[in-house]
């Protein structure tokens, strides 16, 4: 079922300056309910401007954003109830925290939504388990933690407003392996058990390759494509032209069709499944 | 073989730490590096990467051991004007490197401030704009060009003051695979070039594969320490830390696993390459056939 869908959506910065700049060209695009949208394209393809149209952050200077089957800019003074329906984690989200304690700054968002303590209390202690955060580090400073830690914090922070749609720019950049499996699979857990929608923005393919369901790939302001995670990498011409590069692994494995070997392998340990069948 | 350029003889650093407790954010570190070589050092967040970076240019000072760049020990104040002509840094984000608002004037930055005669600093400036193939940006203003573009200004203007060696820290990790390719070609330019000792601190497993030579840190020790063939191979080690490996390294590990694919002796630890593996796979898979 779509949850927020966009149509004809374009958008221009600077109009009728010398910097003027078409940032989104007749974009047409619906997020289902229940999964993880990777949003793929070069740097200056319009991912981040298409971003801070789902929660109302910019408005297009043409087409519709609907969230549950409502133009959200029919009425701009209730934008406030929008943002409560869909976050939006901007990159390095770390530089935002603010409060004397990890937990204060997690319970922010719900306290500012008008949860109760005991309410507030409770999303805090479910976004500190998807994010791997412990009781002990909930009572210090978020000065105190390390970058990919404080990172944590400011997910959880998004995670506790417990939002029905996410968007992540760029969430685990800079991360290492595990600080990234931290953050992405936190937010996936999140999503899987609550049903919830994500939008994901991320350069890296083998991040989308593990966790997006479906990909929705940008390339000069345009939507070039968007299927199945799988369908997208079956078609390296589409990923190349948009300036990005398919994981290593699908990259091989495609060229091993002639052997019977599916194409659009996306990790690793499906290859070697893949690669055994055949030696039986 | 190369002289060392850069040498290490049990350097240790710590941290200040409020509760008196002592930190080793790198511990009895002893390397040698030649000058000329091109070295990825590879470790999770909080490993010491960029702890040692610092300690390379004299921005932090040992708390114990010795740093050596070219013959030059880092302690001594007097030494360090020296020092860090001789070794340029390009960090993570190239918006905060950035000075002036014109291409050319920034990479001019850095020359005016060694003091420089203006005809000197014009010929650097043209030539190090030349060596990232950006001299066509030259007056151009840095906020109009992509992260890629705006990495290769910095880097210019490093390369304008002339030094023997670039540390590069996660200097690609903002940018698109397009903008990492740009910094990953300029970095193989300078070194086969301009001879120039390249350090690149990363997280893409790719990027250190094509090294000379690649160090992996933990907890501020050293791990491992070979070529890309001899460090990717140790997949488990890796693993064990917390680090990936290359997916082609992963892959031939997983395959190795099954009792048929070993006993083929087909696969060999440390291939890495692409092709090399697509190779090896088409003769498994033919053999099968």
């Amino acid at each position: 079922m779509s949850i927020l869908s966009l149509k004809n959506i374009s958008y221009l910065y600077g109009a009728n300056t010398p910097f003027e700049h078409l940032a989104l060209d007749n974009v047409s695009l619906t997020f289902t309910e229940g999964r993880i949208t990777g949003l793929v394209g070069h740097t200056g393809s319009g991912k981040s401007t298409l971003a801070m149209l789902l929660n109302g952050l910019e408005k297009p200077t043409a087409g519709t954003v609907t969230l549950d089957g409502t133009d959200i800019w029919e009425k701009p003074h209730e934008m406030r109830k929008i943002r409560a329906k869909v976050g939006l984690v901007f990159q390095y989200p770390e530089y935002q925290l603010f409060e004397e304690t990890v937990e204060k700054d997690i319970a922010f968002g719900p306290k500012n939504m008008g949860k109760s303590e005991e309410e507030c209390r409770e999303l805090v202690r479910r976004a500190a388990d998807f994010t791997g955060i412990s009781e002990e580090m909930l009572a210090r400073s978020p000065f105190e933690l390390s970058g990919g830690e404080r990172r944590r914090v400011a997910i959880a922070g998004v995670l506790a407003m417990n939002t029905d749609v996410l968007v992540l720019d760029e969430p685990a950049a800079g991360l290492d392996p595990k600080g990234r499996e931290d953050i992405l699979g936190g937010v996936r857990a999140w999503q899987r058990e609550k049903n919830k929608t994500v939008v994901l923005i991320s350069h890296s393919m083998e991040d989308m390759a593990r966790y997006a369901d479906e990909l929705a790939v940008l390339k000069d302001a345009r939507l070039v494509m968007h299927a199945a995670t799988s369908e997208v990498f079956k078609k390296p011409e589409v990923i190349e032209s948009a300036g990005l590069c398919l994981p290593q692994i699908t990259r091989i494995t495609n060229r091993l069709k002639a052997y019977g070997i599916p194409e659009g392998i996306t990790t690793p340990e499906e290859a070697v499944s893949e690669i055994l069948k055949k030696l039986r | 073989m190369n002289k060392p350029f850069l040498v290490t003889e049990h350097l240790s650093y710590t941290y200040p730490n409020e509760g008196g407790e002592v930190h080793y954010a790198l511990h009895d570190l002893s390397l040698s590096i030649e000058q000329g070589s091109f070295v990825a050092v590879l470790g999770h967040n909080g490993s010491g990467k960029s702890t040692l970076a610092k300690l390379l240019n004299g921005i932090l000072v040992p708390t114990a051991g010795t740093v050596m760049v070219n013959g030059l020990d880092t302690r001594p104040e007097e030494n360090i004007f020296d020092i860090r002509k001789t070794i340029g840094m390009v960090f993570q984000n190239p918006d905060n490197q950035l000075v002036s608002s014109i291409v050319e004037e920034d990479v001019a930055f850095g020359p005016e401030n060694l003091g420089i005669e203006p005809a000197e600093i014009r010929r650097r400036v043209d030539e190090a704009l030349k060596a990232v193939g950006m001299e066509d940006a030259k007056d151009r203003a840095p906020h109009t060009l992509s992260g890629g573009q705006k990495q290769r200004i910095a880097i210019a203007g490093v390369l304008a003051m002339q030094p023997k060696c670039i540390v590069f820290d996660e200097s690609t990790a903002m940018l698109d695979p397009r903008g990492r390719e740009e910094i990953m070609h300029t970095i193989h330019r300078l070194k086969n070039e301009l001879g120039l000792t390249v350090i690149l601190i990363t997280h893409y497993m790719n990027e250190a594969a094509v090294a000379d030579r690649v160090i992996v840190l933990n907890e501020g020790s050293l791990v491992l320490d070979g070529t890309p063939r001899e460090v990717f191979s140790e997949v488990e080690t890796l693993w064990k830390i917390g680090l990936d490996v290359p997916q082609t390294a992963e892959l031939l590990h997983l395959l190795n696993q099954n009792d048929a694919v070993l006993k083929s002796g087909l696969i060999k630890g440390g291939v890495l390459d692409e092709d090399e593996t697509l190779a090896l796979l088409e003769k498994l898979l033919g053999g099968a056939k």
